[in-house]
């Protein structure tokens, strides 16, 4: 029995070459594409869970109101760790990462400025599985002053000797012991690094600071706890631990605070959510993440398992359409195994194999296309993937392929299964040409061409939004600006490096100022003269020079910028529009602005001087925040250099910078670019998507196509004796075009109503990412819409003049 | 063999019925020759379904070998029609997909026939037709009258005690049509009920016996 169906499904394929390619191109696509996006997506879900106790390891995050500011923070204080073990004897273990800069390290004549330097508790490699190469992970970051490298740093500063007992001359004065050198971290870690210090080379580390949140904690829970009824003994540290601290250092008392509306509360975020939860789950911001850690957003996986799913309905709708247009090939097939035997769940079984094994077919060469893609889809997301599809990696890889097959070839072959056996033979055989009018089928085209609409408009309106993005005005002057940033290395040379490139014909201006435009802008509490004691205010603050203003192009509101011919301009600032609106005494100009200091119990007075306009210093997603410069001498984190350039001759210009870099840091390596292009870095994520929403928004319409084109042949093959008998009657072949697109219009014209509400939804959705975007403006929808109908028509107008322009002589010399 | 009570058969309008059989009461016997005769529309090839259990009747009774065939489920259906009736057709509906051999052991697959066994049955058919030669020929490579006898072929190879051949020559020349009414008299002189509908007062003929039809009625015997 079964040979008997094989043979007919073979015959069938070959006998219509045609039907057979449209079907299995558009499922083998179809399944390519969804099986891209499942490699893609089971990717990013797979984060973080090479750590062996990955189930047990929580991180602890702050979420806080404080005066109307709210945010999460994944930074914590020095102390909590040891608080939570010692307090809670359900957790296991704790470790801290914590950054103290940059570090010069020095290794025989192997000189480097490392910024990818952190401090770690020595627990940290008894929770993180991080395996070693060299070294003893439980010791090495025991004892001061002690420092793991990676497999890949090893090889920067010792080539192929084992570094392990070697010591770093560190920032030119201490020496750093190295205990162990790790493997690279795993591209699936939500955290890497280049160099691990311990903790104890610091004394800060173990400091009682309760409000200065500069440390990520990690904790272990032992086995068999349930971390969720936890927050609510986390409480108990803020109010026995923080408060009495806040209290004493800045007069804060609880009940007040709470009075106000405030909150501030410790939660426990699980080690496996970070990468894909942080910002979409947890509300942490991402400038208070380190530097160098990956995020990525579960809304964006949604999208392409939304975009995957579709892809592949597409495909399967295609192959249902076209089986059971074709029936009337079929009929008779049914017709006579039925008055030969055959009951209806026999034929059933038939049409579901068939359909199974054109699929397991299609799943064949989509596999041999994924295999081929897969490698430039990896260039594509920049190498920050390893994507691959093998069958032997796992065991379970084999079977899930084969199910998705079966359950594909059971859902395309279903309706027609279901539809062509039910014809009854007395009707088929008496060759009653009764019209079998399925609604189903132009239900399906709907909502094919729904989906591709929906994708269309989402295409169109994501690449407004970079669009509007990338172009808008940023309240400061964006082009030709070359920015270095690792001038630290010039350290005390600052000034006499900007007065030599003030030198150079092609440079208008230059300034040094710490980090803007990505993640680790550092915050302060402020307190405007006036005020009453506790009503201090959250700003971001950027240390910078005197020609800050000046370089950028930032235009001022009131008062001056800092001016080197005001002595005490040492101790002034200068702020934005928008920390002029929280501080909300009118004019600020000439008030005191005092910085509360939780170190050292104190608070620093400054002088406003002046307001700046408000400007974007970081991406749009954020709006501009409340932000205080300071003039400062150059420090450590002040490694942001600029410098405006008069022509946009960038390749030039960048070369004679260079050797004026070269003879201030003894030939140090100048790391440097054009800040249009970091710009348009900060929308990285939103630029991916984009392009891999326009490539599949394609597919999925040229897939639809695919299926409109051979519906429209079997459909037109079908009306060949009623077009001729109307030819016949003197429609002309206008007439008989406008006929016929009638009913394929009328698809696409539904299709763009169930569209349009459900893009709208979504897209609006996305652009709440932004503080700045785009109107969703009608045009939008409509010019999609057109295409989509454009584009069917173009598809279907061969096949419809070919039968409109035939002679009718021809469909009806043969009854 | 065969009793219809009764049977009418109509379609239902919105306001009225439209009868293609009414009240038709007939008795058929075991190792009888029918034909069904009668003006097309008559509804012939209704009562010939229905008597093939591929159609229903709407109202009355029909009983097969004594069994209540109007009130059997779908599933009892099958299992008498394919293993006591072989079907014949005018436009001889052999499945284009497949060769005359496979044609032909078709209804064996649907009765779980062994391998073996299946192939010698076919090989004796093929003889006694002289189609041995065709066998792996695809059914619009033969003539109307091989794609016939083929058909003829797999209506008989499960051995049915009734054979409904449905204008079984009405597409054929005359000396095919010939061939396949002896070959069908042959058939019914071994012992096989045959029940034929035909416009050939010719082809009646071969029939010991003449049902008339006109507009839905048995008119005379």
């Amino acid at each position: 029995m079964f040979t008997n169906f094989v043979k007919i499904i073979f015959r069938n394929l070959l006998r219509n070459k045609a039907f057979s390619f449209i079907n299995i191109l558009g499922l083998s696509i179809g399944i390519s594409c969804f099986l891209i996006l499942a490699v893609f997506v089971i990717d990013e879900m797979g984060y973080d869970t090479f750590n062996e106790k990955a189930d047990r390891i929580y991180r602890v995050y702050i979420s806080s109101d404080v005066n109307g500011n709210a945010s999460n923070t994944s930074k914590t204080p020095a102390p909590l760790g040891s608080q939570l073990k010692s307090e809670f004897p359900e957790i296991e273990s704790f470790t801290r990462l914590g950054y103290f800069g940059m570090h010069e390290l020095r290794y025989k004549d192997k000189l480097f400025r490392e910024g990818s330097i952190y401090t770690a508790d020595s627990t940290y490699f008894e929770i993180f599985t991080l395996p070693f190469l060299y070294g003893n992970p439980k010791t090495a970051l025991s004892k001061p002053n002690s420092i793991v490298i990676t497999e890949q740093s090893a090889e920067k500063y010792f080539g192929s000797e084992n570094p392990l007992g070697k010591q770093f001359i560190a920032n030119g004065s201490m020496t750093y012991n190295i205990t162990g050198v790790m493997k690279n971290f795993p591209k699936k870690s939500h955290f890497a690094c280049n160099f691990l210090l311990s903790s104890s080379t610091y004394h800060e580390t173990e400091g009682q600071n309760w409000i200065n949140n500069e440390y990520t904690t990690y904790v272990l829970f032992k086995q068999n706890i349930n971390p969720a009824e936890f927050d609510k003994k986390l409480e108990r540290i803020v109010t026995e631990k923080v408060f009495p601290f806040a209290q004493e250092r800045l007069g804060i008392n609880l009940k007040e605070f709470l009075a106000k509306g405030n909150r501030y509360g410790y939660f426990l975020q699980p080690l496996k959510s970070i990468y894909l939860y942080s910002q979409a789950q947890y509300g942490i911001e991402l400038n208070t993440e380190w530097g160098q850690i990956r995020n990525s957003n579960i809304y964006y996986n949604y999208i392409f398992i939304a975009i995957g799913v579709f892809i592949l309905l597409i495909a399967v709708f295609n192959f249902m359409n076209l089986t059971t247009a074709k029936s009337d090939g079929r009929a008779k097939e049914v017709g006579v195994r039925k008055t030969l035997g055959s009951d209806r769940s026999k034929l059933i079984w038939q049409f579901i194999t068939e359909s199974t094994i054109t699929c397991f077919f299609s799943a064949i060469i989509a596999f041999v296309l994924v295999k081929f893609i897969l490698p430039f889809f990896n260039d594509f997301l920049e190498n920050q993937k390893e994507l691959s599809l093998n069958l032997f990696d796992n065991f379970y890889t084999i079977p899930i392929l084969l199910l998705f097959t079966l359950v594909v070839g059971f859902l395309a072959g279903s309706y027609p299964a279901f539809y062509l056996s039910s014809f009854q033979p007395s009707h088929i055989l008496k060759a009653v040409s009764n019209k079998r009018k399925t609604n189903l089928r132009s239900v399906l085209v709907i909502v094919q061409f729904a989906i591709s609409i929906t994708l269309i408009i989402g295409v169109v309106i994501i690449r407004n939004q970079l669009d509007y993005v990338l172009n808008k005005d940023l309240g400061f002057s964006k082009d030709r600006l070359v920015v270095i940033n690792n001038a630290s290395a010039l350290g005390n040379r600052v000034e006499a490096f900007k007065h030599e490139l003030s030198k150079i014909p092609n440079v208008v201006s230059s300034t040094n100022s710490s980090v803007m435009f990505q993640s680790g802008i550092p915050g302060g509490s402020f307190q405007i003269e006036g005020s009453p004691e506790e009503e201090f205010k959250s700003c971001q603050f950027i240390d910078a020079d005197y020609d800050f203003a000046r370089t950028y192009k930032v235009k001022l509101v009131s008062g001056r910028y800092f001016d080197e011919n005001y002595s005490t301009d040492t101790s002034a600032v200068v702020i934005n529009e928008a920390a002029a609106r929280i501080f909300g005494t009118g004019n600020p100009v000439g008030k005191i602005l005092y910085k509360v200091h939780t170190s050292t119990k104190g608070v620093y007075p400054y002088r406003i001087v002046g307001v700046v306009k408000d400007f974007n210093y970081e991406s749009l997603h954020q709006n501009i925040r409340p932000l205080v410069f300071c003039i400062s001498h150059v420090r450590q984190a002040a490694f942001f250099y600029a410098i405006r350039i008069k022509s946009e001759d960038y390749a030039s210009t960048i070369k004679t910078i260079k050797k004026t870099w070269g003879r201030f840091t003894n030939g140090r390596e100048l790391n440097c670019f054009v800040l249009n292009e970091k710009l348009e870095r900060m929308y990285i994520t939103e630029i991916k998507v984009g392009q891999i929403t326009t490539v599949f928004s394609f597919i999925a319409t040229f897939i639809a196509c695919l299926g409109l084109f051979g519906l429209a042949a079997f459909i037109t093959e079908k009306r060949i004796k009623e077009i001729g008998i109307r030819k016949v009657l003197g429609a002309s072949i206008v007439e008989i075009i406008m006929l016929l697109s009638k009913e394929f219009t009328k698809w696409v014209l539904i299709a763009n109503i169930i569209a349009w509400p459900v893009a709208y939804y979504v897209m609006n959705n996305w652009l709440m990412n932004f503080a700045y975007r785009t109107e969703i403006s009608f045009w939008v929808f409509l010019i999609s819409g057109i295409t989509a109908l454009l584009i069917a028509l173009f598809t279907i107008c061969a096949q419809i003049y070919k039968a409109a322009s035939s002679n009718p002589i021809e469909s009806l010399k043969y009854e | 063999m065969i009793k219809l009570l009764g049977v009418s058969k109509y379609y239902q309008n919105k306001f009225d019925k439209t009868y293609i059989l009414r009240n038709i009461n007939l008795e058929i016997k075991e190792g009888e020759f029918v034909s069904i005769m009668g003006p097309s529309g008559a509804g012939k090839s209704t009562l010939l379904y229905i008597i093939g259990m591929l159609d229903s009747a709407s109202e009355g009774e029909y009983y097969f070998l004594d069994e209540q065939v109007h009130k059997m489920k779908e599933k009892r259906l099958t299992e008498l029609h394919k293993s006591h009736i072989g079907f014949v057709f005018q436009q001889y509906h052999l499945i284009d997909e497949l060769t005359v051999y496979e044609n032909i052991e078709t209804p064996l697959l649907y009765q779980k026939v062994s391998g073996s066994e299946r192939k010698g049955k076919v090989a004796e058919l093929l003889d006694r037709f002289n189609m041995v030669a065709k066998k792996d020929l695809f059914p619009n490579q033969l003539s109307g009258g091989q794609q016939q006898l083929a058909a003829i072929a797999r209506a008989i190879i499960s051995k049915p005690k009734l054979i409904l051949a449905d204008e079984p020559t009405g597409n054929l020349h005359s000396d095919q049509g010939k061939e396949i009414m002896q070959l069908l008299k042959k058939l019914n002189d071994e012992g096989t009920t045959i029940i034929q509908v035909t416009h050939s007062e010719e082809n009646a003929k071969y029939g010991n016996r003449i049902i008339k039809l006109s507009d839905g009625w048995i008119e005379k015997e």
